[in-house]
């Protein structure tokens, strides 16, 4: 395939990475690219710059810090300071899509993973015979029975519940300065829209866990039908904070979900609800079945929607039963 | 409607090569068309069967997600860049003895990401193969043979590798 | 002395090998041509529909458009398809575009860029026709059928019944009657090189077309047929073929459109597919109904076989014709039936054709037979080991549908995989999610009816020898990665008694290769590994001529030395080396030219579709598989297989493992991940790798890959078919595990996560019920 004509900027400083957005507002940023360039091989919402952030000093390299943005998910993997900091980050980036794609797909990259859809992600070809994407060429999208104006393609980012688990704030920067945002309100339910909190020239610099984060237990589980290439058709993260001991009372809890709404979620009343309790299997139970009557999985993904909310069930039990020490 | 090309410098197998492109081509698109390498092979161009991976400073990536301008000055590694001279490295002669090729087509791909698995380990168990190679496809071997092949030549690649100034680059370190 | 050592059971790499390792091999989107072209398709946006005009205007703006090639335009609407009886494709739509992605037009450019900018732009005008999408609603009286050889009106493509012995009578005595109904979603090849092409207009007026095939010879007549062009004005090229398992066994329109293009513009044509071109291409397995019933005695001996199937095969014929007799005929063993009824209907429809993949008609059957057999052992209490060999085919026999069955290893294969799978001691005996399977075979060693009604034979292998001393060998047995050129070679070296790195292989060009007519019905070993031999035989006798002229002693009485010699049986003290005999062959003569034929044995019997299934012998396999079931979210996870296959003698260790490795590997593909499927207006909506999900090395457990010989007495040096037949016995070795693990039978195939779990509840709440009625 060929990716049509475009013209890539190579910024090599922020500065210059806002001289070239505001230049060209009809920009995509380039991370790693595993995602962006097979949309653009497909004709998908290709615009004609690209500004690569892969020569930012300040996204990557030593200094750039454990979470910068432009770090590959394949050092995400093997950091010894994250190893200590926040290790179940390492173990989702370790579970996503290939060795390879690993290699260069970026820390930014995946927590800006474009939505995916079975209307959405198809060949040009393909997509003149259906014309059926709101988020590509068509006015409607039919996903559901009743055509909308809203698109509902899925998210389908691993790291994203695992950071809102861990309480992550999304560091931003812009010709005006730096500006924090929790990670768990970043994102919009749109498909297209996807962020509520980006302003236009913004890039996101790094992830910032809160002080505690070094108390926090957590467990990500995904749903995928082989264990490597594929995107999660589901994936839960649960973290706690113990009041004493490990394995006893939960001090505080969050949980947060993915790939199974247009945006990476947290579910607060349900996190709220394991506060003051132990880990128990009915406890897992209870929280496995609120979250399945939370999830709303539309028919665009591999497996049905029936089944991915089945398995909400599976993977948040499961999730919280592995944050017991014994597991 | 027409299209515009430039001129990039890239490293491939240790010599400079001036190609035409364009922004928009993927190092794939460059090694095949441009340098007429064509050991590196297309096979999805969408990331998911790794026919296509190249090595870029030493690391095993999917030239057909990789702009080729964006790794100018790079150092880039083909499967015909694998050998010494007239001398195969010791993965490839163990994978023609192993059996690990049938069509082939899967070969290139698997050569670069295993190369890097055994830079790094001269005696990888079989999972912690399949777990370097869980991105490259081969429909022909059920991958018994290509494991193998992996296995039995381990610490002479390695060695092989060493010699010819290829150690293993430990870039993970913050 | 010391007599020629053979390399037969040894294990050595595949001749090949270095050229792909090195990656140095071409393939064909590796080659070029100066002045080429670049090609690209452009394909229906509409379901079922006329094909009124095409517009390639806005096209002709792109920077090097050259040409187009459009409906209505010479040759486009010449008829073609691998089946004489159902030469049903046509290059370009004439003028109906039968699918979704079916081949409309193609543009031409001078860059890739281009061509694919311009196919984009084509504008057509169509008139919409009511699509048929369901097998059931394909076999409905229409007034616009598919194709016009449909029968009674409807979009019926082959209708096969066929019974033998008093079936009724053996269900009717029957004290246990087993069996089903069971759901195959279609399947492809999935293999890793892309299809291509490139078309070369020759100055003289031929037609060159190079193109990734496995049945060059096909390819040939096809394309004369659609150029209009005698056969020996085209030539077929085959470089380096990355996979094929069926997917590259039929002529294809786009090597006709690349043919046309190449005649229009007088230029080079380049054509390569994307992936998801390949799977709209497809000719993969059918889509299959199938119900099954098999009745036994309390004593477990099998009275009677019931099968019926309908298979959905797209928009074109293909092969269709032999998948559905296969998908009954192939059901004929390994086991001894004494009545026998199927039923079988082929339907086309408005999507991508089907047509033959690996164990080609028998592996859809083979799960519904292999579960019948699972249930009856659990209800006659017997071990399903024991059921099985109970009821083997014996050796030497005829099977009731007039198949002759000569060598069989079947009882060794369940035998040797018992043994190695430690079956005794898990089988019924694991903790609750932990099970083990068993799933039989047995396949066609080539099918012994040609295809095309010709005295002609079906292998024919020339050899050239000249004064260099290397033997070439010049075939037409296509090359697709099985190793097949390894095997010319080494059944040449055999039969000359010299090393195999003598022997250079050019099996790949019409232009100089004997006919043969190709890789696909697992024949190419025995068919062309019997011509190969025979060959190097005449050659071999050309030699002892000359030693006897070299030496005085009598030719007959020259047998192959060690070190590439010649001994002489009644005086060890001579000796003529290779060179020797070979110089003193080519003096006054000039070089040594020898070939060899096959031509299968007449067989079978004198009823309609009696070639079915016809083949000088048969391979038989013994798969067991170990599995994981997750009952709370359906997963299996399979831990370990053994393969037994009886391969009647393995020329090559090392590539009959591999063969049978990665035929479970893809039967493994197709039990648990891949399947193709269609959104209710007929597109496919998993044409990627990401989302059609073969297994990668993480998904795939140890295959311990047991050989087992029984040396056929008409195969080259003993050997039988190895590269399909393993592919099948899988899915129910699979399935039956399953069903020891956690007590389910599944009657959808792929066994997916989310069908698993469904069979789970269903059994959950029939428990339930029960409970609650008791």
């Amino acid at each position: 395939m060929r990716i049509p004509d475009l013209a890539l900027h190579r910024p090599g400083s922020l500065d210059e990475a806002f001289e070239a957005t505001a230049a060209h507002p009809d920009h995509d940023l380039l991370g790693g690219g595993t995602d962006l360039l097979c949309n653009y091989k497909w004709r998908l919402n290709v615009r004609p710059h690209v500004i690569s952030l892969r020569h930012l000093p300040e996204l990557q390299g030593e200094a750039a810090g454990p979470l910068a943005a432009g770090r590959t998910l394949h050092e995400l993997e093997h950091c010894p300071v994250l190893a200590q900091l926040c290790p179940e980050l390492s173990r989702a980036a370790a579970q996503i899509a290939t060795p390879l794609i690993r290699r260069t797909a970026t820390l930014g990259g995946n927590l800006h993973l474009d939505t995916r859809c079975w209307h959405f992600n198809q060949t040009a070809e393909w997509r003149l015979a259906h014309d059926s994407c709101l988020k590509a060429e068509a006015d409607q999208c039919r996903v559901q029975p009743v055509p909308g104006d809203v698109c509902v393609a899925t998210y389908s980012g691993d790291l994203a519940p695992v950071l809102m688990a861990y309480g992550a704030e999304a560091v931003l920067v812009g010709p005006d300065g730096e500006r924090r945002v929790p990670l768990s309100e970043y994102y919009a339910l749109d498909g297209i829209r996807r962020f509520a909190e980006r302003k236009p020239g913004e890039l996101m610099l790094r992830l910032d866990l809160p002080q505690d984060a070094g108390d926090w237990t957590v467990r990500y589980q995904k749903l995928r039908l082989r264990e490597t290439f594929d995107f999660p058709e589901g994936g839960v993260a649960v973290g706690v904070r113990w009041a004493d001991q490990p394995g006893g009372e939960i001090a505080e809890a969050r949980v947060a979900s993915t790939a199974y709404d247009s945006v990476p979620r947290v579910h607060p009343d349900l996190a709220e609800r394991l506060v003051g309790r132990q880990i128990q299997e009915d406890v897992a139970e209870e929280l496995g079945a609120s979250l399945r009557e939370e999830v709303r999985p539309m028919k665009n993904t591999s497996m049905s929607p029936a089944y991915r909310k089945k398995m909400a069930r599976v993977l948040a039990k499961r999730a919280l039963l592995a944050c017991l020490p014994s597991s | 409607m027409s299209f515009s090309r430039r001129i990039l410098r890239l490293h491939v197998n240790g010599q400079p090569r001036e190609v035409l492109a364009r922004d928009a081509d993927t190092l794939l698109d460059v090694l095949r068309e441009e340098v007429e390498l064509t050991g590196t092979k297309r096979g999805c161009d969408l990331g998911t069967c790794g026919c296509c991976t190249v090595q870029i400073d030493g690391e095993p990536v999917l030239s057909c997600l990789t702009l080729a301008a964006e790794v100018e000055g790079k150092q880039i590694t083909t499967v015909e860049g694998l050998r010494d001279g007239e001398r195969f490295a010791p993965l490839q002669e163990a994978w023609a003895e192993a059996g690990a090729s049938q069509c082939g087509f899967c070969t290139p791909g698997f050569l670069l990401a295993a190369d890097r698995l055994l830079r790094d380990n001269a005696s990888p168990s079989r999972d912690e193969i399949r777990e370097a190679l869980a991105g490259n496809l081969c429909r022909c071997t059920g991958y018994v043979k290509i494991i193998d092949a992996v296995e039995r030549c381990a610490a002479e690649h390695r060695t092989f590798c060493a010699e010819r100034g290829r150690p293993s680059t430990v870039s993970e370190q913050v | 002395m010391t007599r020629y050592q053979s390399t037969v059971g040894s294990r050595f790499p595949l001749i090949d090998s270095m050229e792909k390792t090195s990656g140095q091999g071409i393939y064909i989107e590796d080659m070029k041509f100066p002045g080429m072209l670049y090609a690209r398709l452009v394909r229906s946006t509409e379901t079922y529909a006329q094909v009124e005009e095409v517009d390639f205007s806005a096209a002709q703006e792109v920077e090097g458009y050259v040409d187009s090639l459009a409906p209505g335009e010479p040759g486009t609407g010449n008829t073609f398809g691998v089946l004489p009886i159902s030469e049903d494709e046509t290059p370009l739509p004439a003028p109906n575009a039968l699918y979704s992605g079916a081949i409309v037009a193609a543009v031409a450019c001078e860059s890739e860029v281009g061509a694919r900018e311009a196919a984009l732009r084509v504008q057509m005008r169509t008139k919409k026709l009511p699509a048929v999408l369901r097998p059931k609603d394909a076999l409905k009286e229409t007034d616009q059928p598919i194709h016009s050889n449909t029968i009674g009106g409807t979009n019926l493509h082959k209708a096969v019944d066929q019974e033998f012995g008093d079936v009724d009578g053996a269900f009717e005595q029957a004290d246990v009657v087993t069996g089903g109904e069971y759901v195959f979603d279609g399947i492809n090849h999935g293999f890793t090189e892309p299809i291509g092409c490139i078309a070369v207009p020759e100055p003289n007026g031929r037609m060159s077309l190079y193109s990734a095939t496995q049945v060059p010879h096909y390819l040939h007549r096809a394309l004369a047929k659609v150029l209009e062009m005698p056969m020996h004005r085209i030539r077929v090229y085959k470089p380096l073929v990355g996979g094929g398992f069926g997917g590259k066994s039929d002529p294809f329109p786009h090597e006709m459109v690349a043919a046309l293009l190449a005649r229009k513009t007088g230029r080079p044509v380049k054509l390569i597919f994307d992936r998801d071109e390949v799977f709209l291409n497809n000719h993969g397995r059918h889509p299959t109904e199938y119900k099954i019933r098999v009745a036994a005695d309390r004593e477990g001996r099998l009275l009677g076989l019931d099968a019926h199937s309908r298979i959905d095969g797209g928009a074109w014929g293909s092969f269709g014709v032999v998948t559905t007799y296969y998908n009954g005929v192939l059901s004929q063993g390994p086991y001894r039936l004494p009545s026998f009824r199927y039923s079988g209907r082929r339907v086309y429809t408005n999507k991508p054709a089907s047509g033959a993949m690996r164990g080609h008609g028998a592996v859809n059957a083979r799960y519904a037979l292999e579960t019948a057999l699972d249930e009856m052992a659990e209800k006659l209490q017997v071990d399903p080991f024991d059921l099985r060999a109970q009821n083997a085919l014996p050796a030497n026999t005829t099977t009731l549908n007039h198949l002759r069955i000569t060598s069989t290893g079947f009882l060794e294969c369940l035998e040797r995989v018992r043994e190695r799978s430690g079956w005794n001691e898990k089988f019924r005996k694991m903790p609750y999610g932990r099970g083990i399977g068993l799933g039989c075979g047995f396949y066609i060693s080539g099918s012994a009816l040609p295809i095309h009604r010709t005295r002609t034979p079906q292998s024919t292998v020339h050899i050239k020898i000249d004064v260099d001393g290397g033997v070439t060998i010049h075939s037409l047995a296509a090359d697709i990665g099985q190793g097949s050129d390894t095997m010319l070679a080494q059944c040449v070296a055999e039969a000359m008694g010299v090393r195999i790195d003598r022997c250079r292989v050019l099996a790949k060009d019409t232009d100089t290769a004997p006919i043969d007519l190709g890789s696909y019905s697992s024949r190419v070993t025995f068919m062309a590994g019997n011509a190969a031999l025979r060959a190097g035989e005449a050659i071999f006798r050309k030699l002892q001529r000359a030693c006897a002229r070299l030496t005085g002693k009598s030719a007959e009485g020259f047998v192959k030395g060690a070190d590439e010699t010649y001994l002489h049986l009644d005086d060890p003290g001579v000796v003529v080396p290779y060179m020797d005999a070979l110089r003193e062959a080519l003096a006054d003569n000039g070089a040594l030219i020898a070939k060899g034929a096959y031509i299968a044995p007449k067989l079978g019997g004198a009823f309609k579709g009696s070639g079915a299934g016809l083949s000088p012998s048969y391979s038989y396999q013994a798969f067991v598989a170990e599995v994981e079931v997750d009952p709370e979210t359906g997963f299996t996870r399979v831990d370990k297989i053994w393969a037994a296959h009886d391969c009647g003698k393995a020329l090559n260790r090392l590539a009959v493992e591999g063969q049978l490795e990665g035929s479970v590997h893809m039967g493994m593909g197709q039990a648990l991940t891949e399947q193709m499927v269609y959104l209710n207006n007929g597109q496919l909506r998993n044409a990627s790798f990401l989302d059609y999900k073969i297994p990668s090395p993480v998904d795939t457990p140890e295959i311990e890959a047991i050989v087992v010989e029984s040396n056929d007495p008409e195969g080259p040096l003993g050997a039988k078919e190895c590269g399909e037949g393993a592919l099948a016995p899988i899915i129910p070795a699979i399935g039956n595990a399953i069903y020891d693990a956690v007590g389910v039978r599944l009657h959808e195939v792929p066994m997916t996560p989310e069908r698993v779990l469904k069979a789970l509840e269903q059994k959950r709440k029939a428990e339930e019920k029960a409970r609650a009625h008791s």
